[in-house]
């Protein structure tokens, strides 16, 4: 650790507003960046940010001198990374949004969409589905619960569920599709 | 599983990958997922050429809010606060008590204002009315519920009211058989045990007026006068233009139109708290227009003698006034002179 961090580290401690200010420019952007890898949501990137370092202010006094502020943020944030990546890879959009890059990079065109464009994609062709598809949707794909779930909270058969999920998602992904192949060229 | 997360993170995962990652992660503990991170984040060159600086602006200052110096200092204020608080309750708490039930007290009992004799007062009451009290008054009422549904005072003698306009709460003025109700004017009442009339001046507004007596009831409007027979409660309504005339004790003048003699002097003798013999057979029936002083005995004096061919003469505390013949030129001056 730099002489120069280990200065900062203790002028935070006597509750430095200026030291906190150099910390943040130092590392938020760093910060935020990583989150965003895992959370792919810049409002859940921010909302790590902020709260690591709103503890590493409300800490501050209890902060270890040895440590280094680069290892000390990210013990601060892993749990958070964690619990969002966790989450993130068992939403079902998620899958979708994966089938839908396999799909339209078949002929070999670099895609970069990105997971939270394709969900703004995703809530705007919901919204034109029939009322049962797109209830039937939302239910399986953003509130996570099960065909069979769905089926009692609808009063539909399971099987009902099944074919409408299946259909309402083929018609889904392939207005995404039109509208992202409209939005390319 | 190292490989899978590297190809998450940069988006590069198929959604076969996706179901291996799926299922590594479920049997994965948190520690090793966090290894592996930290490695990521130590080892790393994290891109951030794509990080809006307006956006981590703008998250700064939200951060700076969740922990805002001021929130700080307010925080020690608070403790400090608290420990005042916790120090100072029980003396407070006796304080409070003691000036609660002083006050009670005082808000419990009726209040009154009287005059005695050659005494005038002016009183505000809560609401802004202001009464001014002639000689030999009294008035009460309740501090603790006056003004909440109703203004209600007791009044016996003569005062001069000048109710505070106030539509929701009516005024409400009790008296020798009377009741009147007001919302906002300003009159004269004389109500006084030893004249045989009792006597509303409206000067002005709008009242209502209630004998108890006979029950009898009248609406008075601005200019009307009200005599109620204290005997029977009849209720008279005259109209009067001079009815300012009525109050002029307030500016320190006694004004009679067209008064007998007998009431003008009882209006003497409660001004100046003295007592008048009159030694004449006829004159008290006459009638006096006038004006006199509420301050200035000798010349009241005067003008009556003039006026009725009569002579004052003082005894102690009593005035007697004959008939002229009998003292002119004998005792010229005697009064002037002891007084």
């Amino acid at each position: 650790m730099s002489a120069k961090e280990a200065e900062l580290i203790r002028e935070l401690k006597h509750g430095s507003h200026k030291a906190f200010d150099r910390i943040y420019q130092m590392y938020a952007r760093r910060l935020y960046a990583y989150s965003l890898q895992f959370t792919k949501s810049p409002a859940d990137s921010e909302e790590i940010v902020q709260d690591v370092f709103v503890r590493l202010w409300l800490n501050r006094e209890k902060i270890k001198q040895e440590e280094t502020l680069c290892a000390m943020l990210f013990v601060m944030a892993k749990n958070l990374l964690i619990n969002a990546f966790r989450s993130k890879i068992n939403r079902p959009v998620f899958e979708d949004y994966l089938n839908f890059k396999n799909e339209i990079s078949v002929n070999d065109t670099p895609n970069n969409l990105e997971y939270c464009d394709f969900l703004v994609q995703f809530q705007k062709a919901l919204a034109s589905l029939p009322p049962t598809q797109r209830k039937v949707i939302a239910l399986s794909r953003i509130e996570d619960l099960t065909n069979k779930e769905i089926a009692k909270r609808l009063s539909l058969s399971e099987q009902t569920v099944k074919n409408q999920l299946s259909a309402g998602l083929k018609t889904l992904l392939h207005k995404i599709k039109r509208l992202y192949l409209i939005q390319e060229k | 599983m190292n490989n899978l997360i590297e190809k998450y993170r940069r988006n590069e995962l198929t959604s076969k990958e996706l179901l291996e990652l799926k299922e590594k992660l479920l049997l994965a503990s948190d520690e090793e997922i966090g290894r592996q991170m930290l490695e990521q984040w130590r080892s790393e060159e994290i891109d951030v050429s794509s990080v809006d600086d307006k956006r981590i602006n703008r998250l700064k200052n939200r951060i700076d809010a969740k922990r805002s110096r001021k929130r700080a200092v307010f925080r020690r204020l608070v403790r400090a606060a608290q420990i005042a608080v916790a120090v100072m309750f029980p003396v407070l708490l006796s304080f409070s008590i003691y000036f609660y039930r002083e006050n009670s007290l005082i808000l419990s009992e009726e209040i009154s204002v009287s005059t005695g004799k050659a005494e005038r007062a002016s009183i505000t009451l809560p609401d802004g009315t202001i009464v001014s009290l002639n000689a030999e008054s009294i008035l009460k009422y309740h501090p603790r519920n006056y003004n909440k549904i109703e203004r209600k005072i007791n009044f016996d003698g003569e005062g001069y009211f000048q109710i505070h306009g106030d539509v929701n709460i009516p005024f409400l003025l009790y008296t020798n058989g009377l009741q009147v109700k007001v919302l906002g004017t300003v009159f004269n009442l004389s109500v006084r045990k030893e004249n045989p009339t009792a006597e509303l001046a409206l000067e002005e507004g709008k009242l209502s007026l209630f004998s108890i007596r006979n029950g009898q009831s009248a609406v008075l409007h601005k200019n009307q006068k009200a005599i109620i027979n204290q005997m029977t409660g009849e209720i008279t309504l005259i109209s009067d233009e001079n009815i300012q005339d009525v109050s002029a004790w307030r500016r320190g003048d006694m004004v009679f139109r067209n008064t007998e003699l007998a009431q003008v002097i009882r209006t003497i003798e409660v001004n100046y708290n003295i007592a008048i013999d009159i030694e004449c057979s006829d004159c008290l029936s006459d009638t006096f227009t006038g004006t006199l002083p509420v301050n200035d005995l000798n010349e009241v004096l005067e003008v009556i003698e003039r006026s009725y061919h009569l002579k004052a003469l003082l005894n102690g505390k009593k005035i007697t006034l004959m008939p002229e013949p009998d003292f002119r030129n004998q005792e010229p001056r005697l009064l002037r002179s002891q007084l």
